[in-house]
């Protein structure tokens, strides 16, 4: 027969491990649905953000109804002026979708309309930065801009790598101008 | 041995089975950026010859301005153009002619500019020859050392796995004197 301390030493471990896990959550404020964009950290605008595959400054967020190239839109845009460098190894035409989107009141808007001044096309060759508009369907003037890196995974089945949206890097709140009717 | 020494001896085995397998999958992985095309060199008469298709690269020239085209305005960069001539010829399969690469030195792919493609060859039928002008955008500092690497080129039916590479001498062109570039298909 073991000695009784032996018996009921494990237990004792156990029971104060759990309390002390318990004890340190519920100081830490207790288990909530966590907020995935709550925790990103906020950059000026101006300011250059890194992404796995881009280097993003956005320069400037205004509501128009002009085309970059002039000419009249059918409806308004929120308009994101952005200088991006590709950072990786190859041409590239655009961002995926989601790596630059709209936190808004109606949650996050990612399609978007992409040109570059003319007569430039957007597609972006590595370390050559380039200026290039974002155009979003829509008016609001309270939202944050939201850029996301990407996460590369590999397919042993395909034997290739493929990209995919990764989590939020950045926030940019920046001051809309309003341009709509300017001509 | 007793029963659970064996038990135990079984369990750390297969432990390290998958271990060993583990560390195989992650070693094994192909390297993603690996390139799964047969490269062929062009020769002393700068021709390239496939299967498929031959290339050759005529002239490479970098400047920093691109003549106007029609309606439009000399097109300046930051950078430098890298204008590079070349001809493809198919052979029995109709061919997209028109995807040209600049290698770096340090690796990087350069596609050609989509704002000057209307000066390349596209679809090139079998036993046609064209010439055109692809225009890259390089920073400077990426010149010395580029290879221009021609395909693979996409047929009707299937992506050829070879490629044509040529590492050629650059010509230094004065600003908007890129030359008036050719389109033309010979049979």
């Amino acid at each position: 027969m073991q000695p009784t301390r032996t018996r009921w030493f494990p237990w004792l471990v156990a029971a104060v491990s759990i309390a002390l896990v318990v004890g340190s959550v519920s100081l830490a404020g207790g288990f909530a649905p966590a907020d995935r964009h709550a925790r990103v950290p906020v950059v000026a605008t101006g300011e250059p953000i890194e992404t796995r595959n881009w280097r993003i400054v956005v320069h400037r967020a205004v509501l128009t109804d002009t085309r970059p190239g002039g000419g009249e839109l059918p409806e308004p845009v929120l308009r994101l002026e952005l200088h991006l460098t590709n950072l990786s190894d190859h041409t590239r035409d655009r961002p995926r979708l989601g790596v630059v989107s709209l936190d808004t009141d109606r949650g996050i808007i990612e399609q978007a309309d992409w040109s570059a001044p003319e007569p430039r096309r957007v597609d972006l060759d590595p370390q050559v930065p380039r200026r290039v508009f974002v155009d979003f369907p829509m008016e609001d003037k309270e939202v944050s801009v939201l850029i996301r890196t990407e996460t590369e995974s590999w397919s042993y089945a395909d034997a290739v790598a493929t990209e995919a949206l990764g989590e939020p890097v950045a926030r940019v709140q920046p001051r809309i101008e309003d341009e709509r009717g300017v001509r | 041995m007793t029963d659970s020494g064996w038990r135990s001896v079984r369990g750390r085995l297969a432990l390290g089975v998958c271990l060993v397998l583990a560390m195989t999958l992650v070693l094994a992985r192909p390297d993603p950026d690996r390139d799964r095309f047969t490269v062929v060199r062009t020769g002393a008469d700068g021709w390239g010859r496939t299967t498929a298709f031959d290339a050759r690269i005529e002239r490479v020239g970098v400047t920093t301005v691109m003549p106007a085209r029609v309606d439009g305005d000399p097109v300046p960069t930051e950078q430098r153009w890298v204008v590079v001539d070349y001809t493809v010829r198919a052979h029995r399969e109709r061919l997209d002619a028109n995807r040209l690469w600049l290698i770096t030195a340090a690796g990087d792919r350069y596609a050609a500019r989509p704002e000057f493609a209307g000066l390349g060859v596209s679809l090139l039928d079998a036993g046609f020859t064209g010439r055109g002008t692809a225009v890259f955008e390089v920073p400077p500092e990426a010149i010395a050392g580029l290879t221009v690497r021609v395909g693979p080129l996409h047929t009707d039916r299937r992506p050829w796995d070879v490629v044509v590479e040529h590492e050629p001498t650059i010509e230094q062109v004065p600003a908007g004197t890129a030359g008036e570039p050719v389109v033309e298909v010979t049979r």
